[in-house]
């Protein structure tokens, strides 16, 4: 049996049905929890902004066109209420603990001993957790979702440009952070193999 | 463009996400929480909003605009409101 599209899905929430939104909900939550913890760094602000999201899909899904596709909006609604939530509590700053621990780490590493696997996977992510929201929000949906870079003009509702450069900038911060910053680009980097699902 | 350091970003950031376990709680929580929403607050919403231009004060205004109005096309009513809303608007609707 078929699964039924997001349109069909989107009418049948806005004439009230709540089993729609159960079954939006289970298709686009890892798209949702994924982007808001790459943002956040935060599984608990996680999973409230996914709750959040859907909240707010349902509340309003009157002004919602079941022509236009859906995931644009999940991305630009998860990504301001991700920005709110890191501006209202200053969020961006990490433990001093953390934070102590991977300057250490920085400071000392050589790119070419950098262990392989979930070491990197860290570093990395403690790297982005690093950037101003305004360039982390940029690299998550580029890096992570793999939208292109007009796509994330269009969620974001920012020029392309401002996209580019929010990118360029997050790219040097990520280097810099990882101690990458000196070395010739796309070189001594570890070979790592996708595990995710 | 460094593709090699792009691939090297995405691998690790995707790989971290993965780990981390999605919450399970969360979908019965969302539709319950659902579930106590009057059936047609945004209408309700403009509604209370118009007849308060209608009253045309500024400076109780029901309504206020978030910062992600723009994108979002959202508005959301004050706490102050929310309270006057749930015990008035509500009830006699």
């Amino acid at each position: 049996m078929s699964q039924p599209t997001d349109q069909v899905l989107i009418k049948q929430m806005q004439a009230g049905d709540l089993q729609a939104l159960g079954q939006l909900y289970d298709r686009y939550k890892p798209l949702v929890y994924k982007t808001a913890l790459a943002i956040t760094g935060d599984n608990e602000a996680a999973g409230d902004l996914l709750q959040d999201v859907f909240l707010r899909l349902y509340r309003f899904s009157c002004r919602f066109d079941p022509q236009r596709p859906l995931p644009p909006w999940l991305y630009r609604m998860t990504a301001n209420l991700a920005y709110t939530w890191v501006k209202r509590d200053n969020r961006w700053l990490q433990p001093a603990g953390d934070l102590a621990e991977w300057l250490a780490g920085s400071s000392k590493d050589h790119p070419q001993a950098i262990v392989e696997g979930r070491d990197d996977w860290t570093r990395v992510q403690q790297a982005v957790q690093c950037l101003p929201i305004s360039q982390r929000v940029v690299v998550v949906l580029y890096y992570l979702d793999d939208l292109s870079l007009q796509e994330i003009s269009d969620i974001l509702d920012i020029p392309m440009g401002t996209v580019k450069s929010r990118l360029h900038y997050g790219r040097l911060g990520l280097r810099k952070r990882l101690g990458l910053a000196g070395y010739p680009e796309g070189k001594n980097l570890p070979e790592l193999n996708f595990e995710g699902s | 463009m460094d593709d090699e350091f792009d691939r090297y970003i995405g691998l690790c950031l995707k790989n971290w996400v993965a780990t981390q376990p999605i919450p399970l709680s969360h979908k019965s929580r969302l539709m319950s929480l659902v579930a106590s929403y009057p059936a047609h607050e945004s209408h309700l919403l403009k509604r209370i909003a118009a007849e308060f231009r209608n009253r045309n004060s500024k400076s109780e205004s029901p309504v206020y605009i978030k910062n992600d109005w723009r994108s979002t096309g959202l508005l959301t009513l004050s706490p102050a409101w929310v309270f006057h809303i749930s015990t008035n608007y509500r009830l006699a609707n």
